[in-house]
């Protein structure tokens, strides 16, 4: 399949508005109450509801499926808990992050949220509030608020393909079945 | 094209002629290791999703260390499923209750480490293992595609290189030196990267030492933390490798320390603490709890006893080194002094095994100290070295050695 970066139908591409962090979120008290993990809470729809709320208490009310976490450096630091990057996938957002703790880029590879990790300056072209469109494959985010379009570095092939498929697991499980 | 090395050793575990920081590989590990918290598990899932081989099985290396005291059904249900997967699956080596041990420990014990290697596990502290030169990573649930496809996914580390010269002084062990240097680095730093550890005191130290140096490095949030051996066998740096940061550190003046609530990372001299009582006091851990770990708290539990109101906890990393300590006469120290004491498990430091109650406030040489690590989360956990926690035990109060009284009544 070829596909354009209008094509919508291709989860590799997602437009939404931009909601913009700074640098140093951490995982636990940051993108996800310490609680969650204390009380091994793995229900997607409950984590969904307290997604970024040590920051923005409002956040999951107001973010909507298609939108994107824009954050600073070192975004999601701490221990390995996967209920951070579960909040972020349940809400059907995307992340796109100038960098990223390491523990957090493989947790949202297992549970698989679009992302492009490593974006240096990325706050400079984007502010919230913005509709931006993002095509995960190239790596081009283009800010349609401001009518300007930078390129990052796109997630090698693989890892794509791993996030289109929903993650680690799923990827596996298709591997499977394949088989 | 010059290289770090976690860089030679990821090219040379993808088959590739150089890589360099940022590059993502398929690497294929020449040791994996997991353990009965998460082996089960991931076979569980593996069977689940359609995939019910075990790819490689002989290099896997699998230890029952968390909950080899369980009584619960749960559990026992567990080992025996494990056994009876081992065994269908062919891996190469099980530890299984009574052969057990640690799983950053027991590799050790056992030689099966080589400088070079690529070693992956399950587990946070698995970097420890770098202590032989070794590149070892863990990636949590990521196992699952080693354990499914017989290699895994790695995005090449930027490199920190540590030089390290001079002496330690009388009284300060591997574990003052790792905390500091952990909270030298820093989080921001640490992350992500390899910890290259170099220079003429990581030749002189011990394995037992240098694996407490990586150990340490997990909190950084590192990748990996290696040590530059000069043996024939080792891998080294090029030259004009690329580090982002390169530390100088002569460690010759460095005193004891402790590492107060809520991390690790967060030291301080230890004689800003002294006085500080106590009620819990524990020398183990995949960390704290080797033969360097137990030589330096028998030497001073010698001809003395626990304080009344404080429980000792010793617990020797792996039946191997349990053994050992035992032939030294070590356990016998213990024992007499009234140390509770166990083997080849994690114990408090997985909040098992005489763990924190409300309000217990423990020294010890567990891995981390945040809050409900070693049970209780109304419970406080400072980390010392483990000459410090016995004289701590003995006084009833954080204590250095130095301090104790000689010939305390016995």
């Amino acid at each position: 399949m070829t596909a354009t970066d209008k094509d919508h139908s291709d989860p590799r591409v997602q437009r939404g508005r931009a909601w913009v962090f700074g640098d140093n979120v951490p995982n636990d008290a940051g993108v996800m109450t310490i609680e969650a993990t204390r009380r091994s809470i793995y229900d997607p729809a409950e984590l969904a509801k307290h997604c970024m709320c040590g920051i923005d208490p409002a956040f999951p009310g107001r973010a909507k499926r298609g939108d994107f976490i824009v954050a600073g450096r070192n975004f999601g630091h701490g221990q390995l808990h996967v209920q951070g990057p579960m909040s972020i996938a349940a809400l059907g957002l995307g992340l796109l992050t100038e960098t990223m703790s390491r523990s957090f880029f493989r947790l949202c590879v297992s549970v698989g949220v679009p992302m492009l990790p490593f974006c240096a300056n990325l706050r400079d072209g984007i502010s919230s509030g913005d509709e931006i469109e993002v095509d995960f494959r190239s790596g081009q985010v283009r800010n349609l608020s401001r009518g300007d379009t930078v390129a990052f570095e796109p997630l090698p092939p693989f890892l794509q393909d791993i996030l289109a498929a929903g993650g680690e697991r799923a990827w596996l499980a298709r591997q499977g079945q394949s088989r | 094209m010059s290289m770090t090395i976690a860089e030679k050793i990821l090219a040379r575990a993808s088959g590739i002629a150089s890589v360099r920081a940022g590059d993502f590989v398929w690497a294929v590990p020449d040791l994996v290791i997991a353990h009965d918290l998460n082996y089960p598990r991931y076979r569980k899932i593996m069977g689940d999703a359609g995939l019910p081989r075990l790819v490689n099985p002989g290099k896997f290396l699998v230890t029952i260390d968390h909950t080899t005291y369980a009584d619960d059904t749960g559990s026992l249900a567990q080992h025996r499923a494990m056994r009876e997967d081992v065994r269908a699956q062919g891996v190469g080596r099980f530890f299984d209750i009574g052969q057990h041990g640690i799983s950053h420990n027991v590799p050790l014990d056992e030689g099966l480490v080589k400088p070079g290697m690529l070693v992956i596990a399950s587990d946070t502290r698995a970097p420890a293992l770098g202590c032989t030169g070794a590149l070892a990573i863990a990636i949590g649930i990521g196992l699952l595609t080693v354990m499914s496809t017989g290699k895994g996914w790695f995005r090449v580390p930027e490199t920190v290189r540590v030089n390290l010269s001079g002496h330690l002084q009388p009284g300060v062990m591997s574990r003052d030196l790792a905390q500091w240097i952990a909270h030298r680095i820093g989080s921001e730093a640490g992350d992500y990267r390899s910890i290259e550890f170099a220079g003429p005191f990581v030749d002189l130290a011990s394995e037992d030492a240098r694996h407490t140096l990586c150990n340490a490095m997990v909190d950084s949030g590192c990748k990996a933390a290696v040590c530059e051996l000069s043996t024939a066998d080792a891998v080294r740096s090029d030259a004009d490798a690329r580090f982002v940061q390169t530390l100088d550190i002569d460690v010759s003046a460095l005193e004891p320390q402790i590492s107060v609530p809520p991390e690790p990372e967060n030291v301080r001299p230890l004689r800003e603490l002294i006085g500080t009582p106590i009620s819990h006091a524990f020398v183990g851990s995949c960390i704290g709890g080797k033969l360097e770990d137990l030589r330096a708290a028998a030497s001073v539990l010698r001809g003395r006893r626990v304080a009344p109101g404080v429980r000792l906890v010793v617990i020797p990393a792996t039946q191997a080194i349990h053994r050992q300590a035992l032939a030294e006469g070590l356990m016998a120290v213990f024992a007499e002094a009234g140390a509770a004491t166990a083997a080849g498990i994690c114990g408090p430091c997985y909040g098992t095994f005489a763990p924190l109650g409300d309000g217990d406030v423990s020294i010890g040489t567990p891995t981390r100290n945040d809050s409900g690590r070693m049970g209780s989360e109304q419970a406080t956990i400072y980390i010392a070295n483990a000459a410090v926690v016995a004289a701590s035990a003995v006084a009833g109060k954080i204590e250095s050695p130095r301090s104790l009284p000689r010939e305390e009544a016995r």
